[in-house]
């Protein structure tokens, strides 16, 4: 009866059981080799690190006067050299040894061939190339950039960008800019490296406020924001009442940023603008013009102006307005007290919980527990506090407060008309 | 051997089965790799171009709200919150969300981060339990921790989410150690589609103490160097490395692993917050956002990226491992139970087309073609289908089979991020086969247990045991301390409370029960008087009553750990052994050097999980020419937490007559009581009944009263049917007991046993007395016990727990015993057993 499976089942258990065992040895085998390799090579590396810290970036190139370090490149393989330099990681003085290490092996030609276009996997060759041409400034590489910029596939134009930072030069400034208008790649990673241009991009960022494309003009305002001294302020005041709201939210937070004269008319303004996220930029816009106001009566009324917005209809805009009022510190209590009888709950409670986060509840107890008499309107923001607040804020309040002083919280809430209740 | 024709047309029909099955699974697995190698590698060339610094200096990289909900997390809340903190990342807030912790928790994090309470209104966007307190800290403007009642993790996170501010979230597990570039790699990610990336996950390793794991350097990083941590660690790198991130390639990546997984709010928003109704949260959002975009036909992605970003806690013990990954299986088959529809469909892409198929075929019912290859290549082997040495093969070509993925994930893992040291890589490179003997047998019984607690319904977050720190932190070891220190109401009623102890111990239960009372009275939360009071009303057999109580005293002192033996032992009594010993592994956390904690613990552990093997050996002789009788038995327990099951194996001599008898045997759990359940039979049939089949059913009742009411059926040549009955009640540690036997059919007869039992503190161990009269024997087991036409009997018996691990049973009796065949004969018996607990 014995086999009774259609094929011999002993030989072929025989076989998978060599080739399992074999592909185990021979994978495990590989990854140790591997990272022997890697280790030997990772140390040399770090000698070639070290040669190269020790010269002068100023002087000869440091192949031509190092033998030793000009056999350790040549022993790698193209492959690992490319990945070495598009490793965005590495020093920025050996990614430019081993990028002109790779043009001197390989030539300009066939470095600017790969650089120029892909298809399928070689487009880790085309981003290595064009890092190589970036590093040392390669003749065209800026035409190369911006083909790599448009091009569909992401992780070129990603490469692109970085590349182009790298340059930081007023023409890839330009090609950035460029991208950023056609959204050729990720606007905001575009916008995280023009960001971090060392060189000033005011002047080519400006002509994009009165650009027709709503995100130009968003992005252009926001970019902006990194230069105070700005010529060009009235330019972006001017795009307060811009159609395109996402504008209007960066107006708010740019002019506020440089500290412009118009920022507060402009956030004072944007408090009643139909959009949210507009009122909620107004309100930090606001609260952060506020903190460098020196006149505490402006301050004040800034206060006064985002606090009935305790009670808007959105969240974030109620959440702005708590926060912001808070950035304000205790001195703007009865702008914030005001609120406490509003209408809305939501202005009644937020209220409430401002006045706990600016202080003025802990302040108030503390007073009365130490026998300081506050005087009756300062007494009735507190009853009034607590009646929002409810049990919640009272039980936080005498759990941030000195044990000490509980018989004097207790007796305060019973002159406050909280019958009953108890503090532990 | 030769097999019956049944048999051998099930078992190849069983063999081809398996070789199907073993086929697809490897050519899957194959796929699979060949995918995640071009998947790792586009990743790793990815990060290599990312400007990581640019972005973490930029004021546009998307801010994110961390969510990290913590339950009895004590030991290693603190290193899990500062590593949050401690992310680099340019616009973050950290939420860690309380829920309803009863150990340190929560304490702990007050002291550490300084926070204050404070009222503050959210918005109620998800349903959550009821928040109790938000702390704000002094020391860290961007750390909120919001205390809640407890609601499991799926609702502590819609808590944190209605707290958070940002449009992504970052949802972790707050036993989880995280690496400070964690959330920049993963945002990197997302930053580069934004519109399209709905979720990231991580790989995260485990570790025994992932608050040390982190600080390795780089390229130096060591394994656990503890044989079970450094398999759970190889599997989670080969479920990640290996087949996640394939499955990410091919756009059906089926899990965002709840320890570090990030989301856009607005889709979590869109989905109704995660689910409280599945056992896990993570892989039924993942099922819900697949599902949802596909069958509206939006564009998406949800991703899984293969750098280590954090290390996990992992279990130590193998009891605590099965617990763990019996949830993972349970939430795996509820998941893909629920989203059945979309499987093999064209429309849900490649989620039902290969993610869906996997997880049904390779995941939820894996362990059953497991067992049944298991089964049937024993089978195959025994029977000659499959010669021993082809068995041999096939054993081989598993071992190392199985270790390819394992080999290829540590390969790409080191390709990647070169993090480990050489000794680390070759120790996990050499546990890849070890795999297939060690881990994999531990792993396919918790897959069955998970798929029997899915089968019915279960839905417990069997959180396992805190690992015990070798050399804990010193803070950690004080706060302990701390916490088990008695309170300052415990030193003002001491002398009532100890007069109270004493007058319970000498049975004034009444007077006792009084006095606590009244010191309850003055003091509601007297720990001291609670727990007194518990142990009064187990002792006075109001169980429910005690429960109660030390449930209060619990609440009121959750750092007490005599409150928690209390309340533990309370459990027991009342056939609870899973909630006590839940309860009781807390108190094992707090203080693991009290031996009566330990004791508990194991006990607890062993009789909710554990086994048990028993070797017996019984003599019965006779004074006048009859020939002894000799007993050998092997038994093999097995309990569950709702129950156990004991196989049983006897052998006989006599009369020159050999028999053998096997017996399986379950006692399943049925309110506070039990019912055993037999089945027996024996191929000779020459001293033992052919066949036999008993039921009985046990009660617990108030008054410390519990009775059973049964009936056995022997099938000897002449059936044999035993109705049976017991009564008894204990007084204190001891049970008095009388059982009542009826026998009819083959035999006729009645007899009474009266018995006294003295159970010790543990409840396990025994010592007993016994007499026994009637007009048959009274325990009718072989055929020779039939001939008896009267007897008395004299014995006792005891068992004694050594170690919490050896089992020694000891039975002797005398009696005088009348057959048909003879006069009376005077008749001694002895049974020695000895067992292991495992």
């Amino acid at each position: 009866m014995v086999p009774r499976f259609p094929v011999d089942v002993e030989s072929a258990l025989s076989v998978a059981f060599q080739a399992a065992l074999a592909l185990w040895l021979g994978l495990s085998f590989y990854v140790v080799a591997n990272r022997v390799v890697y280790n030997r090579r990772a140390k040399r590396l770090n000698e070639v690190a070290r040669q190269i810290a020790n010269q002068s970036r100023d002087s000869t190139f440091p192949l031509q006067r190092s033998p030793a370090l000009d056999r350790v490149l040549a022993r790698l393989p193209r492959r690992v050299l490319y990945q070495l330099v598009a490793d965005v990681s590495a020093p920025p003085q050996l990614t430019d040894v081993f990028a002109a290490y790779a043009l001197e092996r390989w030539g300009l030609p066939r470095t600017l061939r790969d650089a120029s276009a892909h298809r399928g996997r070689g487009k880790w060759r085309r981003i290595s190339a064009l890092f190589a041409l970036g590093y040392v400034r390669a003749p065209g590489i800026h035409d190369l950039l911006e083909r790599a910029l448009f091009d569909a596939d992401d992780e070129v134009a990603s490469a692109a960008v970085v590349i182009l930072h790298r340059l930081e030069d007023r023409r890839a400034a330009e090609i950035l800019i460029a991208g950023l208008r056609a959204r050729a790649y990720q606007p905001s990673r575009i916008a995280t490296q023009l960001d971090q241009f060392a060189i000033p991009i005011d002047a080519l960022l400006r002509p994009l406020l009165a650009d027709p494309l709503p995100h130009a003009r968003y992005w252009a305002v926001s970019l902006l924001a990194k230069y105070p001294d700005a010529s060009f302020a009235a330019d972006i005041a001017a795009l307060a009442n811009d159609p395109d709201a996402a504008v209007r939210k960066a107006v708010q937070a740019t002019l506020a940023a440089i500290n412009d004269a118009a920022a507060a008319p402009v956030a004072l303004r944007g408090l009643d603008d139909p959009v949210p996220y507009v009122r909620s930029t107004a309100i930090r816009s606001l609260a952060k013009v506020a903190a460098v106001e020196p006149d505490s009566r402006m301050r004040r009324e800034y206060a006064g102006r985002i606090a009935p917005l305790l009670a808007d209809r959105a969240w974030d805009v109620r959440f702005a307005a708590k926060e912001s009022l808070v950035a304000f510190g205790p001195s703007i209590w009865r702008e914030v007290s005001a609120q406490l009888d509003a209408p809305d709950k939501f202005a009644r409670n937020g209220a409430a919980e401002v006045l706990q986060n600016i202080g003025l509840l802990d302040q108030l107890i503390d007073d009365v527990g130490h026998g300081r008499e506050p005087s009756a309107d300062v007494l009735s923001v507190l009853e009034r506090s607590f009646r929002e607040g409810g049990a919640g804020m009272i039980d936080a309040a005498a759990a941030r407060s000195n044990p000490a002083l509980f018989p004097s919280i207790e007796n305060l809430l019973t002159r406050l008309r909280f019958v009953g209740v108890r503090v532990s | 051997m030769a097999a019956p024709q049944g048999v051998e047309a099930v078992a190849y029909v069983a063999v081809l089965v398996t070789a199907v099955y073993t086929a697809l699974l490897a050519a899957y697995v194959l796929l699979m790799l060949g995918v995640s190698l071009w998947e790792n590698r586009f990743r790793r060339r990815q990060r290599d171009t990312e400007d990581y610094d640019a972005l973490l200096g930029s004021r546009y990289t998307i801010p994110v709200s961390v969510i990290a909900p913590v339950f009895n997390e004590q030991v290693v809340v603190i290193p899990a919150v500062r590593s949050l903190l401690r992310l680099s990342y340019p616009q973050l807030e950290v939420i860690v969300v309380d829920d309803g912790s009863t150990d340190g928790t929560l304490d702990m994090l007050i002291a550490e981060f300084k926070l204050e309470p404070r009222q503050v209104f959210f918005r109620d966007y998800l349903a959550a339990k009821p928040v109790r307190t938000v702390y704000r800290s002094e020391s860290e403007p961007g750390l909120i921790v919001v205390s809640k009642d407890n609601g499991g993790k799926a609702d502590a996170l819609n808590c944190g989410i209605n707290f958070a501010r940002y449009r992504y979230l970052c949802c972790v597990d707050g036993d989880t150690v995280f690496a400070p570039d964690a959330l920049l790699t993963a945002m990197s990610v997302i930053a580069k589609d934004p519109g399209r990336i709905l979720g990231t996950a991580s790989l995260f390793g485990v570790s025994l103490a992932p608050e040390t794991a982190l600080l390795s350097t780089p390229h130096a990083a060591k394994t656990n160097e503890h044989l079970l941590a450094d398999f759970q660690h190889l599997d989670l790198m080969r479920s990640f490395v290996a087949y996640r991130a394939a499955w990410s390639r091919l756009e059906c990546m089926l899990c965002v692993s709840g320890g570090f997984g990030v989301w856009r709010r607005d889709v979590i928003m869109e989905m109704g917050g995660f689910s409280p109704s599945f056992t896990c949260e993570d892989i039924e959002m993942t099922f819900r956002i697949h599902e949802k975009f596909l069958r509206e036909k939006r564009p998406y992605r949800i991703l899984s990226l293969p750098g280590m970003v954090a290390q996990t806690e992992g279990p130590k013990s193998i009891r605590s491992l099965i617990s763990q990954r019996a949830r993972w299986q349970r939430v795996t088959m509820e998941t893909i139970w629920h989203y059945r529809r979309m499987l093999g469909r064209r429309r849900y892409r490649s989620v039902g087309l290969v993610g869906m198929p996997y997880y049904l075929l390779f995941e939820s019912l894996a362990p059953l073609f497991q067992i049944l290859s298991l089964v049937t290549l024993i089978v195959a082997a025994v029977f000659g289908f499959l010669g021993w040495k082809a068995y041999l093969m096939f054993l081989g070509v598993m071992i190392f089979g199985t270790a390819i993925p394992t080999t290829v994930a540590v390969m790409l893992n080191d390709a990647g991020f070169r993090g480990y040291s050489m000794a680390a890589l070759i120790r996990m490179l050499a546990l890849g086969p070890l795999d297939f003997l060690l881990y994999r047998p531990i792993i396919l019984y918790a897959g069955l247990r998970g798929f029997w607690e899915f089968l019915r319904k279960q839905k417990g977050w069997n959180k396992f045991e805190r690992n015990v720190r070798e050399g804990a932190p010193v803070a950690t070891l004080l706060l302990v301390m701390l916490l088990a220190v008695p309170s300052a109401a415990r030193a003002q009623a001491p002398d009532a409370v100890a007069e109270a102890r004493d007058l319970a111990r000498a049975g004034r239960r009444d007077q006792s029960r009084e006095i606590l009372e009244s010191v309850l009275a003055q003091q509601p939360h007297n720990v001291d008087a609670l727990v007194a009071l518990v142990y009064v009303e187990l002792w006075s057999g109001h169980a429910h009553r005690a429960e109660r109580l030390a449930e209060e005293a619990v609440v009121a002192n959750p750092g007490n750990v005599d409150a928690l033996v209390a309340h533990a032992t309370a459990q027991r009594r009342l056939n609870r052994r899973p909630s006590a010993l839940a309860t009781i592994e807390r108190g094992a956390m707090l203080a693991p050097e009290r031996p009566d904690v330990s004791r508990l613990h194991r006990l607890l552990a062993q009789e909710v999980h554990g086994s048990e093997v028993t070797a017996t050996g019984s003599y019965e002789s006779w004074n006048d020419q009859r020939d002894p009788l000799r007993q050998i038995q092997l038994a093999a327990r097995q309990n569950i937490p709702n129950g156990a099951g004991i196989v049983r194996v006897s052998h006989a001599t006599r009369f020159g007559l050999r028999d053998n008898n096997i017996e399986i045997e379950a006692y399943p759990r049925i309110g506070s009581g039990y019912a055993a359940l037999s089945l027996g039979y024996s191929p000779g049939a020459k001293l033992y009944a052919r066949s036999g089949v008993a039921t009985e059913l046990f009660g617990a009742f108030r008054g410390n009263v519990e009775g059973s009411i049964g009936y056995r059926r022997l099938n000897f040549a002449d059936a044999v049917n035993v109705f049976t009955g017991s009564a008894g009640v204990y007084d204190r540690d001891v049970l008095y007991s009388v059982r009542v036997n009826d026998v009819s059919g083959g035999a006729e007869g009645r007899s009474l046993v009266a018995g006294a039992r003295r159970y010790f503190a543990d409840g396990v161990q025994f010592a007993g007395v016994h007499v026994g009269a009637g007009s048959i024997r009274e325990d009718v087991r072989t055929q020779a016990d039939l001939a008896s036409i009267s007897s008395r009997t004299v014995g006792g018996d005891a068992m004694l727990l050594v170690n919490m691990r050896w089992v020694v049973t000891l039975r002797a009796e005398a009696g005088r015993v009348r057959t048909r065949a003879g006069g009376p004969a005077i008749q001694m018996s002895t049974t020695v057993g000895l067992g292991i607990r495992l």
